[in-house]
């Protein structure tokens, strides 16, 4: 095949993958956000626990499974917020999500605040593993919003290990935007273009070690496949120049 | 001069390993240089002309910017004549539940705090989104056809509320608003990438900015979620997709 043929070829294949892309976008930008979505059915557990963050609808969610008896107890962790002034006019979230839990009748006592206090998801994920930890036959919902599951399943499992199995993972939905349809919503394109900049963020940060494997297998195969590229070229060049 | 293949990819390589370490040593003027890109600041030429302050971005950070209201009573201070307008995000589940306080009680005592009097600040009814919001600032200008407009934002929003003010209101009209965006002290577009909130931040405003831009306004509404009914399909085994 001439040099100009494969180049034809190459652009026609690119045109109709795009073309291919261009039809398909809706399903597959669909896709793309409920890959994000790893919750599943609520199953009877000792604790659901609220993770910080969207306070409008997750902590509804966890009062409603406490109320139609999934959990016994609901876990809110301390978030450590900053001190500023707004702090004299608004509750700390910790303090929102017990309020709404007691607001939709989930008693009082049923509360149990982690005093551990954290500012991300996977801070979050390190007070549940040490409160699991110390309940050694507790089982646990975790609610939070339905594209921030696989994140926080990452997470979970990630500081729990083996332990992550009495944890199942509920989706809160949101009131911000549709799932299947987040890139027709200013708020939803923010949210899950971000997720998937915050779980790569988490790979990186959180387990290097897999990270660094990774690229290494891709850079050993790049050089391979490049090194046969550039010796058959050669001798390619070779042969041309003998006849 | 035609280079044997092994030597081009060594050529090749030299660049690419130069151009990285050129883009590693300049990386602070880089990230400085985007943090800019989103940044609009246009202070009034003459601020006697100045009627209207509209608090932007408190609805989107709940009473986070100091520096905004700061900046609001002191230019009402300024002229004690002046306005100071808020346009309310629609009332959530938690202000309803008496949990958290309203953006309007949260701006009204934030600036009550720094002298500016209760009867300068007007609160405008609820629009679910920026776009609304500005519509609902074009019909009140409307009746309004005399003297400018301070708006006050976020610094990393302010290039996205520029583009929603020049796409809805009438030259003239855009014209009259002057957008101020105010620094949260924690980080700004000199120093967002040392700080987890600013890189946030930064992103958010990139991401806000790029959507205005390519796709304009929301499609689709946000949707309504009621708890109740949540609960009651959950007691029927049907609150859950799975």
């Amino acid at each position: 095949m001439s040099r100009r043929v494969f180049w034809i070829v190459a652009a026609l294949v690119i045109v109709v993958l795009l073309g291919a892309l261009y039809r398909g976008r809706y399903l597959l930008l669909s896709k793309l956000g409920c890959w994000l979505d790893v919750g599943g059915r609520p199953q009877p557990s000792d604790y659901v626990m609220v993770f910080g963050g969207s306070e409008e609808v997750r902590p509804f969610v966890a009062a409603a499974l406490v109320k139609a008896g999934y959990a016994r107890k609901a876990l809110v962790v301390k978030i450590d917020t900053s001190p500023d002034e707004n702090a004299r006019l608004m509750p700390p979230i910790h303090e929102v999500i017990r309020q709404v839990l007691i607001h939709r009748g989930v008693g009082p006592e049923s509360v149990v605040l982690i005093d551990r206090p954290s500012v991300d998801t996977f801070g979050e994920a390190d007070a549940l593993g040490a409160f699991l930890r110390s309940a050694p036959h507790a089982q646990a919902i975790v609610v939070t919003t339905h594209f921030h599951t696989r994140r926080t399943r990452w997470a979970v499992r990630r500081v729990m290990g083996e332990m992550a199995g009495r944890v199942c993972f509920v989706s809160a939905p949101s009131d911000e935007f549709v799932l299947e349809r987040w890139w027709e919503n200013e708020r939803g394109w923010e949210r899950i273009t971000s997720e998937y900049l915050k779980l790569a963020f988490y790979v990186l940060r959180y387990s290097p070690g897999r990270v660094a494997a990774v690229v290494g297998e891709v850079l050993v195969i790049a050089t391979a496949i490049i090194y046969l590229w550039s010796r058959a070229r050669s001798k390619r060049a070779l042969a041309d120049a003998a006849s | 001069m035609k280079l044997p293949p092994r030597r081009k990819w060594v050529l090749r390589l030299a660049i690419t390993v130069v151009l990285g370490l050129c883009l590693f040593l300049a990386r602070e003027p880089i990230l400085r240089a985007c943090g800019r890109m989103l940044v609009v600041d246009e202070q009034a030429n003459d601020n006697a002309t100045i009627r209207y302050i509209w608090l932007i971005d408190a609805a989107e950070n709940f009473g986070e910017l100091g520096a905004a209201y700061d900046l609001a009573a002191r230019l009402c201070s300024e002229d004690p004549s002046r306005t100071v307008l808020l346009i309310e995000a629609e009332r959530t589940q938690l202000v309803r539940a008496q949990i958290v306080p309203s953006y309007e009680t949260v701006s009204r005592r934030q600036l009550e705090l720094r002298g500016v009097d209760g009867k300068a600040v007007t609160a405008l009814d609820t629009p679910m989104s920026f776009w609304r919001a500005v519509r609902r600032l074009r019909d009140w200008l409307d009746q309004r056809p005399e003297g400018g407009v301070v708006a006050i934002c976020g610094r990393f929003r302010s290039r996205h509320h520029r583009l929603v003010l020049d796409r809805v209101l009438a030259p003239g009209q855009a014209a009259r608003v002057k957008l101020i965006g105010v620094s949260d002290g924690r980080f700004d577009e000199t120093d967002w990438w040392k700080s987890r909130l600013g890189a946030k931040e930064f992103f958010a405003g990139f991401s806000s900015l790029a959507y205005a831009w390519c796709h304009g306004e929301d499609t689709l509404d946000p949707p309504t979620w009621d708890p109740d009914k949540y609960e009651a399909a959950l007691l029927l085994g049907r609150g859950h997709k799975r």
